[in-house]
């Protein structure tokens, strides 16, 4: 390992060489061994950590009280129902909506722009045949025939 | 969580005093005041209780609760324009006399006040890896984010310390 790769691991997993990945903690340990520099970075590492350790905001027991309090009467809440919850499952699936969304709209203007090709006179003549729209390749030739 | 989905309240009441003064350090260490703290510790367990349905048991209860609570901390944060002198959190005075209990306080200020010019997704990944000991991964989890970034976010963190309390450091 390098001094800078090992600063930067300092500045990702801090000072305790104990909260780093195996692999890397054994070449920091060999270099620690090895080289002053690296030693005066985890020292300094280690004087920052000391820093960050005063700063322990003090919690109000009567803080955690109250709002024990006040969460004492939960508002009411809704039963989900197999269905509530068979639809709430769906919020996984949130990822594909807009490209679901996206397919099913071109697939309507399809549709839709196919009927409006339409020859209203063959519709009047009874020659119009609607499975030739929606599934041959080339409606035009269905609407012909 | 299960029983909190089933909607059972004694649950959710242990659930909330097992984590309650954790969830009020982790807003206060996210330099918000005691009053905006308790507002949105507060909400973030009515959530809790509201959204435990959409709970998934493939997701720690512990990085779930501290998403909710670490956004609505950003959001509270958003909406302040200037940091609130009582968001700089009192230290603990357990000193043994006044001239370091003074001096205690004063490193304890500077340090509260470094952390809170972080930007706010630097902070919140300090606030969750080093004070929290949560993994990168946890924290990304948290933050929405991938590990790399977590990452980044901490190296900048620490290098934005480092240069804040070079006076203190040096001592």
């Amino acid at each position: 390992m390098r001094r800078g790769n090992f600063h930067r691991l300092l500045d990702v997993h801090g000072a305790r060489l104990q909260r780093w990945p195996a692999a890397e903690r054994q070449s920091a340990e060999r270099l620690l061994a090895a080289d002053a520099g690296a030693r005066a970075a985890r020292d300094e590492a280690r004087r920052l950590e000391a820093l960050l350790d005063r700063y322990a905001p003090s919690v109000d027991e009567r803080v955690a009280g109250r709002i024990l309090d006040r969460l004492a009467r939960l508002p009411e809440r809704r039963r989900t129902t197999a269905w509530g919850r068979w639809l709430l499952s769906w919020d996984e699936l949130v990822p594909t909506w807009p490209g679901l969304a996206t397919f099913a709209t071109l697939a309507v203007l399809g549709i839709l722009l196919g009927l409006g090709n339409i020859d209203a006179s063959l519709l009047d003549r009874g020659e119009f045949d609607i499975s030739g729209l929606v599934l041959d390749a080339s409606p035009s030739i269905a609407l012909n025939q | 969580m299960a029983r909190i989905a089933e909607g059972q309240e004694l649950a959710f009441q242990l659930l909330m005093r097992r984590h309650l003064q954790r969830s009020l350090a982790i807003a206060r260490r996210m330099s918000l005041g005691a009053a905006d703290a308790e507002d949105v510790v507060q909400e973030a367990w009515l959530r809790v209780w509201t959204t435990a349905a959409r709970w998934r048991p493939t997701a720690a209860f512990k990085t779930w609760l501290y998403r909710v609570l670490v956004n609505l901390c950003l959001d509270r944060r958003r909406r302040r324009t200037h940091t609130a002198l009582d968001a700089i959190a009192e230290p603990a005075d357990d000193s043994p006399d006044a001239t370091a209990s003074i001096e205690a306080t004063e490193t304890a200020r500077l340090v509260a006040a470094a952390i809170a010019e972080l930007p706010e997704r630097q902070r919140a990944a300090l606030v969750l890896s080093y004070y929290e000991g949560l993994s990168n991964a946890e924290c990304a989890t948290v933050l929405d984010a991938t590990v790399a970034r977590v990452e980044a976010l901490l190296v900048r963190a620490r290098r934005a310390l480092r240069a804040r309390l070079q006076a203190q450091l040096a001592r």
